[in-house]
């Protein structure tokens, strides 16, 4: 396309999601590798994954961390930092 | 509207608070200048109600605060200097990207290293590639005009952009110049509220600047068109100007060009002192040289250069600043802006007055007398005219 015929398309050529919220739809942790496993009898609910993690994937919940799979981009942190090994890693299927 | 003394700094600070901004996010600090100063001592005397002056810790933050403001609409002003506009770069293409017509007034001040207090365009001219909309004024009454036409341009609904309007360190911004201040009457009927139409607010909470995939180079054609549609409205308000105001601006500043041969083609207030050696020149020896201001930087006014120089013979590029390795940025532009006449002139390159190195009339009349001597060989040359063979040797 030529230079000069590039339309101008007013403020609907400015980058902006309209819509709040949108990314709860979306899969954003599609493209992760390894994910983290919780096994709630070694968990002792001390929150350490709660806080550590880095994408507010975890959520809490009385009986413990709730792991958000669709938010979760498999950094392992968690799984890092629990001192109870209540977190442990596993390969996503390909 | 009245007649007053005051340096470039008072005067971008008069251009701001005529406009009335809702915001003034501002690094107190050096390289900061009297414009925020100056603006800071009206907000607390109570002289610009409705304007919040906000304090932060680096440059880089205050282009951020400035963007969140735009983003929720509001009318913003900041303002800068060399190493502060070099650490705001970064935020400088985020503000173009989310189209938010934030001002900003630059006060050109070499780089470091090593140090100098004096003015050249490598600061400004380093954020040409930034999307934002460059002017570059000769006088202080220019500073406050171009800051009153810079609000027009970058809130009009085909433009959208950012716009810095820029000045020569010292040389402006420390000098005291009579300029005319505009009344608010004057301004308000030239400059019309700014309604923000795709911005943030309480009951629609966009978000402003995601991540995107494909659609990438299409946002990016936007910014450029947005960024060309400028030149359009730029004729617009300043002929709008012209109709309130009474002083007439074009998007290049042609100075006895109708019978020129010769031509000097330079930025800011070095402008000024060449006018008056070209008349010098032109009465005394009777040499038919003219001269062309880049006063608009970014969108580039391809049109109006090539029309100005299509029928001249010589051109010297005055380069007030230095790409190490390449030369002076502005001559590649305007060879680019040349190469596809009928006619080509010859083209000099000229680099001059980094660091504040006092450009005055008799080093014009040098660079016009090689200009001339370039054209009789037909050899056209790179020349460093601060420095002479006998001054370097004596080092």
């Amino acid at each position: 396309m030529r230079e000069e015929e590039l339309p101008y398309k007013g403020i609907e050529g400015i980058p902006i999601i309209k819509e709040p919220g949108s990314a709860a739809k979306v899969n954003r942790g599609s493209w992760r590798l390894v994910r983290p496993v919780h096994n709630r009898d070694k968990c002792t609910k001390c929150k350490i994954c709660y806080t550590y993690c880095p994408d507010a994937a975890i959520n809490w919940t009385p009986d413990g961390p709730e792991i958000n799979l669709n938010s979760c981009k498999g950094c392992m942190i968690c799984v890092e930092e629990c001192p109870t090994d209540a977190m442990t890693e596993e390969k996503e299927a390909t | 509207m009245k007649q007053t003394l005051v340096t470039g700094n008072e005067a971008a600070a008069w251009g701001a608070r005529l406009v009335r901004p809702n915001y003034i996010p501002t690094f107190p600090i050096t390289p900061q200048t009297e414009c925020i100063e100056t603006l800071a001592r009206w907000v607390s005397d109570g002289e610009l109600p409705g304007t919040y002056f906000d304090r932060i810790e680096s440059e880089h933050s205050v282009m951020s605060a400035a963007v969140g403001a735009a983003a929720v609409g509001a009318r913003v002003f900041t303002a800068t200097s060399s190493q502060g506009l070099l650490l705001m770069h970064e935020v400088l293409y985020i503000a173009a990207g989310m189209r938010l017509p934030i001002v900003m007034a630059t006060i050109s001040r070499g780089l470091s290293a090593p140090v100098t207090l004096w003015s050249d365009h490598n600061d400004f001219l380093d954020q040409r590639d930034s999307g934002w909309l460059m002017f570059h004024a000769e006088n202080n009454q220019e500073v406050l005009d171009m800051m009153l036409q810079a609000y027009r341009i970058a809130e009009d609904p085909r433009v959208l952009l950012p716009a810095m309007v820029n000045m020569d360190g010292y040389v402006l911004s420390f000098t005291d110049e009579p300029i005319t201040i505009p009344s608010t009457e004057m301004v308000e009927e030239f400059l019309p509220k700014y309604i923000p139409k795709h911005t943030i607010t309480k009951d629609r909470p966009v978000t402003v600047g995601p991540p995107v995939l494909d659609e990438y180079t299409i946002f990016r054609a936007q910014n450029h068109v947005a960024a060309r549609n400028a030149l359009e409205v730029m004729e617009e308000v300043m002929d709008d100007f012209h109709r309130i105001f009474g002083r007439r601006y074009h998007l290049v500043d042609e100075f006895m060009l109708d019978d020129a041969e010769l031509v000097l083609v330079t930025q800011g207030s070095m402008s000024t002192t060449a006018k008056a050696a070209i008349m010098e020149m032109r009465e005394g020896e009777g040499i038919k040289v003219g001269l062309l201001r880049l006063r608009v930087i970014r969108p580039w006014p391809a049109k109006a250069i090539a029309a100005a120089l299509k029928n001249v013979k010589a051109v010297a590029v005055i380069d007030r600043n230095l790409a190490p390795g390449r030369g002076g940025i502005m001559l590649p532009e305007i060879v680019e802006t040349l190469y596809n006449l009928d006619k080509r002139p010859l083209v000099s390159s000229f680099v001059v007055g980094l660091g504040g190195n006092p450009q005055t009339e008799h080093k014009v009349k040098e660079i016009t007398r090689k200009l001339i001597d370039d054209l009789e060989t037909g050899r056209p040359r790179v020349e460093w005219n601060d420095l002479d063979r006998n001054y370097m040797e004596g080092l």
